[in-house]
């Protein structure tokens, strides 16, 4: 018995260790302020810095209390899990608010629990936090709108007052928001956007009227698309156009809709069988209204038949299985693979390609266009997507809004630029020693990465 | 009207869900607009369904070639119909298997998606290994200076990636770090920032009526 005494004695030994292990550091820095996307007026929202116990297994998450004082008393409202650290309480009410926030670690509490100051929950006109993104907004629609109206023509008389009244609208609304949280949240440099809104819109109007015809870049996949729809004419074969595997909400579907629109249009000009086999029962609705229009405006209602677009299967590789099988079986000598695709993408370009079909592929999930890049003949790579519906249709309002986009890019680029330098130089003057031994660290932060 | 009612219609319900996301007061809204949408995804999936039966009913009426395809699809679609749908009726059909509202593994129409569709799904995600092994074949030929490029790059990638790589040569795991973190996310990011400005531009021309495809081109 004597030789197993050790060992019995490390066994409690570590027992006791596990038992004893104490409770939690508390976690720190409880803050609370006003939950600012909230109309009712009752949710604050808690935030602190973790806990360091969280490393530690067994540690569960955050005790909330909320209190009336500082004092207290305290009432437990909520356990959350450690991350993220925050907490909406939609119970807040409309009066003061104190809380207090303990760490748990296996079930036992921290002893230092760390209180937050006070906070009132107040009703919101508007969602403070999107403040910046008004200020993007304005901006973005201000390029796009000019040049889409102006397009094709001279700048008509009622143009200018509208386009100011759009600048005096935005200001109307940023006034409406109660702008106090935003001049205490540290975003109050953008304030400054408010007055420069009309004038802005104002400098706008030269760069309308300066300019002459719109080019419009050529992009090989559209150009392509006659070519690809005579190929199947003349080969007697039919044209197949998979719209993508998500939802009508989603901007690259009404985009592959907007293609295929035309496309059906040459196909029943061409008198070429064109099938559109769907994922979504509703994009399914949508794309049989588009080609049976298509078919009406080239003048060929009679060659339209509800059997070549219709709908498969909601299972991703389910469609796929069957878009597979209908460009093996009825071997299509154009496939068209435009809007958003998943994993299935390369099944289907593949099995294209093998099928000796000239492929068009276009969508904007990065992650997919490797795929098309490799297994298709032309692939429309993000952006061109949408673009390709303004250059099929030849009308001068959709090359604008191509032309308002591009400035758009233009001026993310030169923000780019301008605060990236602006940083540098920043970081040169305030801090020139840290400034060069990070330049001197260059090299080895380059080819250290992820250590 | 045929035309500007939709477009009338998109371009309401377009202000109004981008109010929603600046307005705390419009989070009602928003919320309706949310429980609007599986109504109407309901009527779309009949339609679909009834395009579904027709397609391929069509296509065995015919006898085209393949048509055994067409009739294995109709008469799936006829067996899981039923068997998802009686048991709710007559809850007592399927009684000497289980309680099938209660017990999963009773359940007739599970045990048949859980052990004939998931497997065929799998079966079709795992043939992507030999596409990608196809498509990788194509696209490594060193023809010309991009593509001498993209093997290079991808050779680094595929030895950094495997432990073998770094027990020939160790720094390989950095290169193909460095390469996936700074050259690729720099040409993604650059991608995506094209992506949202076009996506916001065809939203805005959508609401406007100005791009019209999707209810037709015509006047």
């Amino acid at each position: 018995m004597s030789r197993y005494l050790p060992a019995l004695f490390l066994v409690l030994l570590l027992a006791g260790s596990a038992t004893a292990q104490g409770a939690p550091a508390p976690p720190q820095e409880v803050t609370v302020e006003d939950y600012g996307y909230d109309w009712g007026g009752t949710t604050l929202q808690v935030e602190w810095r973790g806990s360091p116990a969280e490393q530690e297994e067994g540690f569960t998450g955050y005790r909330i209390y909320r209190g009336d004082t500082a004092e207290g008393p305290w009432e437990a409202i909520a356990d959350v899990a450690p991350k993220p650290a925050l907490f909406l309480d939609t119970e807040a009410g409309t009066e003061a608010r104190f809380y207090r926030i303990s760490a748990l670690l296996n079930g036992q509490e921290s002893d230092g629990i760390v209180t937050s100051g006070s906070a009132l929950a107040t009703p919101n006109r508007f969602k403070t936090g999107r403040f910046n993104s008004v200020i993007f907004v304005f901006l973005f629609t201000s390029l796009i709108l000019g040049w889409i109206w102006t397009a094709g023509r001279k700048i008509p008389g009622g143009f200018l007052l509208g386009y100011i009244g759009y600048g005096a609208v935005f200001t109307g609304v940023l006034l409406f928001t109660d702008l106090t949280p935003i001049w205490d949240s540290g975003a109050s440099v953008l304030l400054a956007f408010i007055p420069l809104l009309i004038p802005f819109i104002a400098l706008l109007i030269p760069l309308f009227k300066s300019r002459g015809d719109i080019y419009v870049r050529p992009i090989p996949a559209i150009q392509a698309v006659e070519e690809a729809i005579g190929r199947a004419t003349e080969m007697g074969k039919p044209i197949l156009f998979v719209p993508g595997i998500s939802t009508i909400e989603d901007v690259a579907t009404l985009a592959a809709l907007n293609i295929l629109s035309p496309v059906a249009e040459k196909a029943a000009q061409y008198d070429s069988k064109l099938i559109v086999p769907n994922y979504d029962p509703i994009v399914f609705t949508v794309t049989q209204e588009v080609v049976k229009e298509a078919y009406l405006k080239a003048g060929r209602p009679d060659a339209y038949s509800d059997d070549n677009v219709f709908y498969l299967s909601a299972r991703q590789f389910a469609y796929a299985a069957a878009v597979n099988g209908m460009m093996v079986r009825e071997k299509p000598a154009t496939n068209f693979f435009l809007g958003m695709f998943y994993a299935e993408s390369l099944l289907l370009a593949e099995t294209g390609n093998m099928t000796g079909a000239i492929q068009i592929a276009g969508t904007d999930a990065v992650t997919q266009l490797p795929f098309f890049i490799v297994a298709c003949d032309y692939t429309l790579i993000g952006e061109e997507l949408y673009a390709a519906g303004a250059y099929m249709g030849g009308d001068p309002k959709l090359t604008g809004g191509l032309k308002g986009q591009d400035w758009n890019k233009a001026l993310g680029i030169i923000c780019i630029l301008v605060l990236t330098g602006w940083f540098v130089f920043y970081g040169v003057f305030t801090d020139p020693a840290g400034w060069s031994n990070w330049i001197r660290e260059l090299p080895s932060t380059l080819f250290e990465v992820g250590k | 009207m045929k035309r500007s009612l939709p477009l009338a219609i998109a371009l309401v319900m377009g202000l109004l869900m981008i109010g929603t996301y600046y307005f705390p007061w419009m989070d009602g809204f928003y919320r309706l607009v949310l429980l609007w949408s599986p109504v109407i995804a309901g009527f779309a999936f009949f339609l679909g369904i009834l395009s579904f039966l027709m397609h391929h009913i069509f296509k065995v009426r015919r006898k085209v070639p393949g048509w055994g395809y067409n009739l294995t699809a109709i008469l799936s679609f006829a067996v899981m119909l039923l068997v998802g749908l009686l048991p709710e009726i007559y809850p007592r059909l399927f009684g000497f298997l289980g309680d099938q509202q209660a017990d999963p593994d009773a359940s007739v129409f599970k045990w048949l998606f859980g052990n004939v569709l998931v497997p065929m799904e799998a079966t079709m995600f795992a043939l992507l290994a030999f596409y990608i092994a196809s498509a990788s074949f194509r696209a490594f030929r060193a023809r010309n200076l991009e593509a001498t490029l993209l093997l290079a790059a991808a050779i680094l990638i595929m030895i950094g990636r495997v432990p073998l790589g770094e027990w020939i040569f160790p720094p390989f795991t950095d290169i193909q770090q460095w390469i996936m973190e700074f050259p690729n996310t720099a040409a993604k990011r650059a991608i995506m920032i094209g992506v949202g400005l076009g996506m916001a531009a065809t939203a805005l021309k959508l609401m406007l009526g100005i791009e019209r495809a999707w209810i037709g081109r015509g006047d």
